[in-house]
């Protein structure tokens, strides 16, 4: 069942407000990513390098034509039939080819080969950048994934508790209400004491995962390709810790109902929470670790002139909680 | 299986393979040799079986559960021994008193972190809490095999043609391990009740409805004394009791025999997993004899039943239409 329809049976329920059903729905609305991530960097790139690689061939050119007189008369008239006595070498002489090619050729490979080399070396270091980038952006892609996944569950988590709240409140509120009679008061009063007080604590929740969602999704879509503004991915951090913390709330309300609490309903909903948050944890460290490999990457001279030139751009860190910087220690013989 | 027990577990001996030394590592020495040998036979006969990878780390002052399965996973390299990449990973930290399975990536459809977090809580953990930590180790992939079992059936599993590693993303499940802390014993409602003056088909009902209802009394009237007596000893999880009705549900044909006190209830032969029930009259009454089936009847990694053929009975004249191989499996004559 879509998110959409549960929200709008539990505003027909009377669950949610008409406003807090359109809120929570356009909360919950996808991510946009973009997917022209890095085509700026790469034209600036593919510039330089044709420009270098222009400037190879007219070296090559201008050397290729340096060469002497006699070689290229003979070049110019290779449809006839070359008269190599006069060239061949004597025994212990060096004769007039290998000179003649020596000056031409030779010169040209001395200065040509290093600079293909320096080329071919430039191409691969921004290749490498190009992969460590593309390892950040695939990590950022599971970050974002895995905090859908967990927006996801919002309506089931919320359909659930309010099913359940509904239901014991009913059982409990019978008993209750004949006791309320033997003490004077009206078992309908304490009714609605209780339906409104657990109502109203259910809604607020409501409104501020509503609100955190809306936050974070709007932050998610002004991402391109990955964060690199650390503001910008604290802003996110913040709103998505807020968006979890107002699931726990919800989902410690059952703490108030017996039945709901022992539920494998409930159960399953609480393992659901916990497996998307600790896949958020892993995604969130598997792209620290990219990240930091980018950035110390482009740092590193002559890489770093390379993404100067190509616009690569140094990406944000998601901030360790506290103690959570704590180097994990695994060791097996 | 409603009365599982560690001697289930010795049929394992026929199998064994290669990775049976790399598949468990005790760091927090809760495991003497013996139980350590049949925990590796038994998951190097479901490596076999479903060729999935099933690792055992126990260890001591993992603050964090979560990351430290997450680089556990990726430091054992765990699915390397499935030639389709499939790995599970059980680590148990009895200081800290947590427990997580991780689940390998190809295997996060078949094993939810729903199904994860109910086998743990409804399975491992009652085991733990008995202090009995191989027996809940072994209950727990005997459940983990069922549903292999039914994904194979379904085709849930990912098509995976190259075996590669792959790390973990955090899927699976944390939870108390609660080791030595007192079994609490289920008892559901209802478990005076239950007459036993009734035929034996009857009593085996009555028996699979307090299964049903979560009740797991050793005094239950339907038992012989002898079960009686062995059933408080015996730690009976809510998972145990929810998978036998679930098995039995499946099972037809249902066939009763009787030899003087003797009774048997048997299942068609091609439902493997439908084990005989035992029952013995005792002061006029069928009573369930679960104690000769726990020593006569064995169960295979896939659940299917079988006679240890040293072990001698009553009950054979149940079976005189059916012949059994080298191994104690029925087959037709």
């Amino acid at each position: 069942m879509s998110y959409e329809s549960r929200i709008s049976r539990m505003r027909e329920q009377g669950v949610l407000t008409t406003e807090q059903a359109e809120r929570l729905s356009r909360s919950l609305g996808g991510v946009q990513t973009d997917s022209e991530r890095g085509s700026q960097r790469n034209a600036s790139f593919w510039i330089a390098a044709g420009t270098m690689l222009a400037l190879l061939l007219v070296i090559g050119f201008y050397f290729s034509a340096s060469v002497s007189p006699e070689r290229s008369q003979v070049t110019h008239v290779a449809v006839e039939i070359q008269d190599v006595r006069s060239s061949l070498n004597q025994p212990e002489e060096i004769g007039e080819m290998g000179t003649s090619l020596s000056k031409g050729i030779s010169t040209v490979l001395l200065l040509m080969i290093p600079l293909l080399l320096l080329l071919l070396w430039v191409v691969f270091l921004h290749n490498s950048l190009v992969s460590k980038e593309e390892a950040v952006f695939a990590s950022w892609a599971q970050v974002e994934s895995n905090y859908q996944r967990r927006a996801d569950l919002i309506p089931n988590i919320l359909e659930t508790v309010s099913k359940y709240m509904e239901f014991e409140k009913e059982t409990l509120t019978d008993v209750v209400g004949e006791r309320a009679k033997v003490m004077g008061a009206s078992g309908s009063d304490r009714k609605r004491e209780l339906s409104e007080s657990d109502m109203l604590a259910f809604r607020k929740a409501v409104d501020q995962v509503s609100s955190s969602q809306a936050e974070s999704a709007s932050v998610m879509r002004g991402i391109k390709g990955a964060p690199t503004d650390q503001s910008v991915l604290q802003q996110l951090y913040q709103a998505q810790n807020d968006v979890g913390a107002s699931m726990h709330r919800i989902l410690a309300l059952s703490e108030n109902y017996p039945v709901l609490r022992s539920a494998d309903q409930m159960l399953t909903l609480q393992a659901e929470l916990e497996g998307s948050e600790n896949r958020i944890n892993v995604a969130r460290m598997r792209f620290n670790e990219a990240a930091s490999d980018f950035n110390a990457a482009i740092r590193r001279m002559p890489a770093s002139l390379i993404s100067s030139i190509s616009g690569f751009q140094r990406k944000a860190y998601f901030k360790a909680d506290d103690g959570a910087e704590k180097a994990v220690k695994v060791e097996f013989e | 299986m409603g009365w599982i027990a560690w001697e289930r577990f010795a049929v394992m001996e026929m199998f064994g393979g290669q990775h049976e030394q790399s598949l468990l590592i005790d760091k927090a020495s809760l495991l003497n040799q013996e139980q350590m040998n049949g925990i590796a036979k038994y998951h190097s006969a479901f490596l076999d079986a479903y060729d999935i990878d099933f690792r055992v780390v126990t260890t001591t002052g993992a603050e964090d559960i979560n990351l430290y399965s997450v680089k556990s996973f990726e430091e054992l390299q765990v699915g390397t021994f499935s030639t389709t990449g499939r790995g599970l990973l059980l680590v148990v930290d009895p200081e800290n008193d947590w427990v997580r399975m991780e689940i390998g990536r190809s295997l996060e459809g078949v094993y939810t972190d729903a199904f994860i977090a109910y086998i743990e809580q409804r399975q491992m953990v009652p085991f733990f809490q008995a202090n009995r930590v191989a027996e809940g180790i072994l209950a727990t992939t005997e459940l983990l095999a069922g549903r292999a079992n039914d994904a194979i059936q379904g085709v849930e599993f990912d098509p995976v043609t190259v075996a590669r590693f792959e790390k973990s993303s955090g899927a699976g499940a944390k939870s108390r391990a609660g080791i030595a802390t007192g079994y609490q014993r289920p008892e559901g409602p209802g478990q005076t009740n239950v007459s036993a003056s009734r035929g034996p088909l009857l009593v085996v009902q009555a028996y699979h409805h307090v299964m049903e209802s979560g009740n797991a009394r050793p005094d239950l009237r339907i038992f012989t004394r002898a079960t009686q007596q062995m059933m408080k000893d015996w730690v009976v999880t809510p998972a145990q009791m929810r998978n036998m009705v679930n098995t039995y549900r499946k099972c037809s044909k249902t066939e009763v025999r009787i030899q003087g006190n003797y009774g048997v209830v048997r299942y068609e032969l091609s439902k493997r997993q439908c084990s005989p029930y035992f029952l013995q009259q005792e002061n006029g009454a069928w009573k369930l004899d679960l104690t000769m089936m726990s020593n006569a009847i064995r169960f295979n990694h896939k659940n299917q039943w079988h006679f240890a053929m040293n072990v001698s009975h009553p009950y054979g004249f149940a079976f005189t239409d059916w012949r059994f191989d080298q191994y104690g499996f029925p087959r037709l004559r």
